[in-house]
């Protein structure tokens, strides 16, 4: 998960380690591109919480990249954001 | 095996005791003997059949074997076919209950076993009195000594190094140790126990140079050797970590995926043929005869390099050079091609070229097909299979320092699982991926738990959530946010069971106190809610994981070695006829609020599900100090403070007192 370092600190990258089964850390690294465009994509929309998101929700970032974009398309991003932001168990729209 | 038998082998490895005298058939004995001598046989490695556990021991324990074959027969239910023994169902489903409950006993079992030391002292004993050190080695049961033991204990007899060897050869082929060949491959070579110029990497000079028939003796023995390494690999040796894989921190290599987002059709792939592994046959399968063997520890001087069928192909070409040398090594050539033709029959070659190396080394066109067939089966996107290639990769396993995790057998037994509980597979690939690849057992249990508290799959907005399956320790999770008043929230909001933030119930609780407002709503739709970022955030009310208890003058609740050992080593996900009719529980019931899922005890809730369930599991367990057992049980993973811990007391110590009318 080193790719990882560029975007969350290494207390987020230990997290990850320790509540995630390997199967879907491997499944992860072996996906590395997609889940960079998930979070640079999260980054864009100003999503603030990606940390939370990776060590939470990390099974999102093994969905294709092109799912997450095409379902906030159909949503006000901002104002789901705003929610997201504020409770990542809104981000659960795809 | 009967409920009797599987608490008094519980307490026998528990406690240690003499086990066998409460039963009363012989061949009762002999049964729990047989289950007991493969406990104390393998025990230290049973404690680490938990695959997420296997890092931290690998590196730690470098010289003991640890027969991952073994355990995944034995989580797999073909003991019988390693270790001969003719075991039936209830046995093998005694085995299972063991590795389960062994999996959260791994501090305490990873001791070395008595019986161990014992065994090994008497194989000294008649080692140093019997000079043919090596037909004893053979004819005795020493699967559970290390490989450096083996090592000294032949020093000690002087053992002739080409009868070590051959030893080893023999044992590894019996037992498919895989870290016995890791420790074959050092000491071999470290210590040259094979004379040097068998390994010769031009033996011809070594001829030619030395004419002796002693030498044309032991050049002989190299074809041997290579016969047995043939023999070896045909009696299925799994694939290997590289060398000084022991000693060095594993970590996840990051694999480069192509940019390839295009979904492939199902109709472009191909149905596969009769070599896929019939599905049916995958419960706790034995697909791993399908495998070729690699032994690749077992390093005999580098073969000729036969470059043929890497530069007949890009991809071949693009193989690193270390798979290359294994599949030589191993005459892995035929492997190779099919699963090249598997691949490019199903037009998959390219997209996943990049894992080319794993699937030569880990994989097999019958894994290939069996995984397609099931995807066409239960419609689902090839797309989305790769977005989890683990699951054509069958062994779990370390690979030039990077981690492989194959989900294969997952894969399958997780299918079989959702299918056999009604969910459709097609819907979990879609929004929940990751629950296809996650541990089967874990599935199997947080499934129950679902049920038990009546988790939805379906939210508000029919939206259908899976994901709160991959959670960790579910059922905690659950009576947490119930005890907070929060069971409508986390219905609603399944995906905030996945690995919560634990300081956010002490911030809820603070909230609570203060009766502050942390549920936040639209005004136009207010059935739709959500938590204030008080509450989610690390920091909130400023109540952080270095201050939660002095922030919110709450207390760690009492713990107890022996009662946490019990819940730790059970799944705690049944609730018992017995408990309901339980005197305690009856009076306890009186506290039920409005037949809600709690009970309210001086304004302060407690799981009513937490009560029942660890209230099961302790009293199969055969506590006996079970007052105190009952008050731990209400008073465990609650936030609350002093006072109202005393309050609990209280109301808990009348009811056992039977106080309560």
């Amino acid at each position: 998960m080193d790719f990882l370092k560029q975007y969350v600190s290494l207390d987020v990258i230990d997290d990850i380690m320790d509540y995630w089964d390997d199967d879907i850390i491997f499944n992860i690294s072996c996906n590395q591109k997609n889940t960079e465009k998930i979070i640079n994509f999260f980054k864009n929309i100003e999503i603030e919480v990606i940390d939370d998101l990776l060590r939470q929700r990390l099974d999102i970032f093994l969905l294709p990249y092109e799912k997450i974009e095409n379902a906030f398309s159909k949503y006000n991003v901002k104002a789901l954001v705003s929610i997201i932001n504020e409770d990542i168990a809104n981000i659960d729209i795809f | 095996m009967k409920q009797e038998h599987l608490q008094i082998i519980e307490q026998s490895i528990l406690n240690d005791q003499d086990r066998l005298n409460e039963v009363d058939s012989k061949q009762e004995i002999a049964d729990i003997e047989n289950m007991l001598y493969i406990f104390n046989h393998y025990e230290t490695e049973l404690v680490n059949l938990n695959l997420e556990l296997l890092k931290p021991y690998l590196a730690e324990k470098p010289d003991v074997f640890v027969t991952l074959e073994f355990i995944q027969c034995l989580l797999l239910g073909n003991l019988n076919n390693q270790l001969n023994f003719e075991l039936d169902e209830d046995q093998r489903g005694l085995l299972v209950w063991i590795c389960r409950m062994l999996e959260t006993k791994k501090q305490e079992l990873s001791i070395q076993p008595k019986l161990k030391d014992e065994e090994k002292y008497q194989i000294e004993q008649r080692l140093n009195s019997n000079k043919d050190a090596y037909e004893i080695l053979t004819k005795e049961d020493n699967t559970y000594l290390s490989a450096s033991q083996i090592n000294n204990l032949a020093k000690t007899v002087s053992l002739e190094p080409e009868k070590l060897y051959e030893f080893y050869q023999d044992l590894i082929k019996r037992n498919n140790y895989i870290y016995l060949q890791n420790n074959l491959q050092e000491e071999v070579e470290e210590e040259v126990i094979i004379p040097e110029h068998i390994y010769s990497e031009e033996p011809d000079e070594i001829v030619k140079e030395e004419e002796s028939k002693e030498e044309l003796n032991e050049i002989e023995n190299e074809d041997n050797i290579e016969q047995t390494l043939n023999a070896i690999m045909e009696e299925n040796i799994p694939v290997e970590n590289t060398e000084n894989s022991n000693d060095e921190e594993m970590s996840l290599e990051n694999a480069e995926n192509p940019n390839d987002e295009e979904d492939i059709p199902l109709e472009n792939i191909e149905t596969p043929n009769d070599e896929e592994i019939p599905v049916e046959n995958i419960e706790n399968t034995d697909y791993e005869e399908e495998i070729p063997t690699i032994t690749r520890e077992i390093n005999l001087g580098k073969p000729e390099v036969n470059d043929n069928i890497f530069t007949s192909n890009t991809y071949l070409n693009n193989l690193k050079e270390e798979t290359k040398n294994i599949v030589i090594e191993n005459d892995l050539e035929e492997k190779v091609q099919e699963i090249i033709d598997t691949l490019e029959k199903n037009n998959l070659l390219e997209r996943m070229a990049y894992l080319l190396d794993d699937l030569i080394l880990y994989s097999s066109k019958q894994i290939i097909n069996t995984i397609l067939t099931l995807a066409q089966e239960e419609n689902i996107a090839i797309k989305m299979l790769f977005q989890i290639p683990s699951i054509f990769l069958n062994n779990t396993s370390l690979y030039q320092e990077k981690y492989i995790a194959g989900s294969f057998t997952n894969f399958i037994n997780n299918v079989k699982i959702l299918k056999e509980n009604g969910i459709e597979i097609n819907k979990v690939a879609k929004n929940s991926l990751a629950v296809l690849v996650m541990p089967y057992q874990k599935l199997e249990t947080n499934l129950k738990i679902a049920k038990l508290y009546k988790i939805p799959f379906t939210n508000r907005a029919n939206h259908e959530e899976y994901n709160f399956l991959l959670a960790n320790d579910l059922a905690s999770t659950l009576d947490q946010y119930i005890e907070m008043g929060l069971e409508i929230y986390v219905k609603e909001k399944t995906s905030r069971l996945i690995n919560p933030d634990k300081t956010m119930f002490y911030r809820l609780y603070f909230a609570n106190q203060k009766h502050l407002q942390y549920i936040c709503q639209f005004e136009k739709d207010n059935s739709y809610i959500w938590l204030d970022k008080e509450i989610t955030s690390k920091t909130g009310y400023g109540i952080t994981k270095d201050n939660y208890l002095e922030k919110t003058s709450t207390i760690i609740t009492p713990n107890n070695e022996l009662y946490d050992e019990v819940i730790q080593n059970n799944y705690n996900d049944e609730i018992y006829e017995e408990v309901l009719n339980h005197k305690w529980i009856k009076l306890l019931e009186q506290y039920r609020f409005n037949n809600q899922n709690y009970y309210l005890i001086n304004s302060i809730k407690i799981s009513r599900l937490k009560v029942l369930r660890l209230f099961s599991t302790i009293l199969k367990s055969n506590i006996k100090t079970l007052k105190e057992a009952f008050l731990y049980i209400v008073l465990t993973n609650t936030v609350i403070n002093e006072k109202q811990s005393n309050t609990l007391r209280s109301a808990i110590e009348e009811i056992c007192e039977e106080k309560v009318v």
